[in-house]
């Protein structure tokens, strides 16, 4: 199967989506002549024209709220957000209108909107430019989150977010752009709530999402080495959450360890720790871990900021913990 | 003879323990089991019983007080009568039942008067855990492994296996709670019987010590083998002493494991013959012992209640009277209360 960048397969999606249906267009700031300052949109104006590819001015709240009038009356805009830092200044448009459109008009009004944009530090952009923010939307009921962790799920699950008929946000790893994978010349989708399971093991399970997918699997080939036997789990979205797959395959290792970029405290694998905790007590073995990145703003020193974001090598010592069945921080 | 009350050692590497509150008054009627004190460890509160029948006199410590472990704090004198101020005190008058009215102390179920019933030993019956005080520390998964198979975690607990428990000691507890096949026991020459009854929560917390002060959980089998050595060795004897030490279905050779430090024996492959044989039947439902000689002198452990019994069974030819009584009491001091032992 052929290869392609992270970066090609949103653009491919993008575009099949919009051929296959005009109602769609796509806004944000440096989107058609620039095609994004990840080149991820390059060639999408040539084709589309500015009528579709649409260039705004610095003024996210604003081009945000022109997405969501225009969800609620019958267009399908994508909305390209630079960073997910920015997601702060659109947040009222996000959170109070297209997330509660639906519901409060009875089912009325729909909002089928998508927002791109995306996660991850170590790029040495700062603390303004680095952040995974994904919990703060995910904590708002009518907003679906999709993290893809590869070139292939961010195709098959970006044409899933266009067809929704209601706000689906989607946080690209922005590390991740280059990286390529096998992805099929034919049509696929990827629905949402539905996990995958990236490698089988017996011994430990290790749910992560979006950058750290890569990271779980690395730890997972550390601890191979040593004999542990370890699952891992991409839940894909985590709104909608396929909580069934996680539930099953702890009750299969009795141990869970949570990985996502996003800041530890109050994020989202302390949700799902909770939810294996509160529904497979009895089939744990050892308490479910969390990992996330540091509680500080993401350091500019390369060195430092390296320090903040898990690792193959955290994880693999965690899970270590874990399976050894030392007494931690009990009683 | 009045029995002293000591501060125990309830936690693991715990130095000192803070008297809370005294449960009985000075000159109050105690019988063993009942609650005596209160104390605060580092990580909890708990309560400890008195060892024996009497009074309880000369109160060394008062509530609110740190004291270090294996100090007197009390002594149960078989009189109410205090022996060091016996002749003017008028707490000693006192009747029993004007003292339990004492109301320092919240109700304990403990200090009910019939504390007989509470001590009734059953055979088959675990280790309560008030026997140590402690809330086992097992994975939710492990409980319910061991409720859904109808076993008893104290079971590990007994055993010396140190906590906390995984779904990993759950076969090892099976292998426990079966019924241990009995080995045919050589013929027997007259041999000589003793027993002896100890507390049996000091070897268990001994071994909690062991693993807190060198941060590794030491093989209990090796301590054990090492307390026999030395009880084996009281003599002077610098003959190499071999222990076959049997649990678990399983049999290790120690040589000389009183020598290296206590646990640190690893066990080994020797053609030699075994100088003492040493059975570790507390995980076991058997109680009491009666096998016969064997090719060396065998001192088997078992539970009863909370209690350890003692067993030593030899051929004249292998112990004289003297020797034997002393291995076995050596044994059981040993077994009772390491730690005074090691110091």
């Amino acid at each position: 199967m052929r290869e392609i960048t992270l970066s090609k397969a949103v653009n491919e999606a993008i575009a099949e989506e919009m051929r296959r249906d005009p109602t769609i267009f796509l806004l944000g700031e440096d989107v058609a002549e620039a095609g994004t300052p990840f080149k991820v949109l390059s060639g999408l104006v040539e084709e589309f024209g500015r009528e579709r590819i649409i260039d705004t001015p610095i003024s996210e709240p604003g081009f945000m709220g022109i997405a969501v009038g225009a969800a609620m009356t019958g267009s399908r805009p994508i909305v390209d957000l630079m960073f997910g830092d920015f997601i702060f200044l659109v947040m009222d448009q996000l959170c109070n209108q297209a997330a509660k459109a639906h519901y409060m008009s009875g089912g009325k009004l729909k909002v089928p909107l998508v927002l791109r944009t995306n996660l991850g530090a170590t790029r040495r952009s700062a603390a303004q430019h680095s952040q995974s923010l994904h919990a703060l939307v995910a904590h708002i009921p009518g907003l679906k989150i999709a993290l893809p962790s590869s070139a292939y799920e961010a195709k098959g699950l970006m044409k899933t977010a266009i067809r929704d008929d209601n706000p689906v946000v989607i946080f690209e790893d922005k590390l991740m752009y280059n990286d390529k994978a096998p992805v099929p010349e034919e049509e696929y989708l990827i629905p949402f709530g539905v996990a995958n399971i990236l490698r089988k093991g017996s011994d430990i399970t290790l749910i992560a999402t979006s950058s750290m997918v890569q990271v779980a699997q690395k730890a997972a080939e550390i601890l191979a080495a040593e004999g542990i036997s370890a699952e891992v789990i991409d839940p894909r979205t985590i709104v909608p959450l396929d909580e069934e797959t996680i539930l099953s395959s702890v009750r299969k290792t009795g141990r869970a360890i949570v990985i996502d970029e996003g800041h530890q405290s109050y994020g989202i694998t302390g949700e799902i720790a909770s939810r294996i905790n509160e529904k497979a007590f009895y089939y744990l073995d050892a308490p479910v871990q969390r990992i996330g990145a540091m509680d500080v703003p993401v350091p500019f020193s390369p060195v430092l900021e390296d320090l903040t974001v898990p690792t193959p090598q955290i994880v693999a010592e965690r899970a270590r913990l874990s399976v050894k069945g030392e007494l931690f921080d009990a009683a | 003879m009045p029995r002293e009350v000591i501060m125990p050692a309830l936690g693991m590497a715990q130095n000192t323990g803070l008297i809370v509150a005294w449960l009985k008054q000075p000159g109050e009627q105690v019988k063993a089991g009942d609650a005596l004190m209160e104390v605060e460890t580092d990580k909890a509160v708990m309560e400890v019983e008195a060892q024996a029948d009497g009074f309880l006199t000369d109160v060394r410590a008062s509530a609110g007080d740190t004291v270090p472990v294996g100090d007197v704090v009390a002594l149960i004198s078989e009189t109410s009568v205090d022996p060091r101020t016996a002749p003017a005190s008028g707490v000693d008058s006192k009747p029993p039942s004007l003292a339990a009215a004492a109301p320092t102390t919240p109700a304990e179920p403990k200090s009910n008067p019939n504390p007989a019933a509470a001590r009734a030993p059953t055979a088959f019956a675990a280790p309560e855990p008030k026997a140590t005080g402690r809330r086992i520390f097992a994975s939710p998964k492990a409980r319910r492994l061991a409720a859904e198979q109808g076993l008893d975690l104290s079971r590990l607990v007994a055993a010396s296996i140190l906590q906390p428990y995984h779904a990993s000691d759950i076969d090892t507890l099976r292998a426990l709670s079966a019924p241990l096949a009995v080995v045919a026991p050589k013929p027997a020459h007259a041999s000589r019987h003793l027993t002896a009854r100890v507390r049996g929560d000091g070897f268990v917390g001994f071994c909690e010590w062991m693993r807190a002060e060198t941060g590794a959980s030491p093989d209990p089998a090796s301590v054990m083998a090492g307390m026999a050595a030395a009880a084996l060795r009281q003599g002077g004897s610098d003959k190499p002493m071999i222990v076959a030490a049997e649990a678990f279905g399983q049999k290790r050779l120690y040589i000389d494991p009183d020598r290296l430090g206590l646990g640190r024996a690893k066990s080994a492959e020797t053609g030699q013959a075994a100088t003492l044989i040493l059975r570790d039947l507390r995980a076991t439902a058997v109680t009491a012992i009666r096998m016969g000689g064997e090719a060396a002198p065998v001192l088997s452990v078992t539970r009863d209640g909370p209690d350890m019994l003692i067993t030593l069974e030899c051929a004249p030819g292998q112990l004289t009277p003297e020797a034997a009584l002393a291995l076995i009491s050596g044994f059981a001091g040993q077994l009772s209360e390491p730690l005074r032992h090691l110091l």
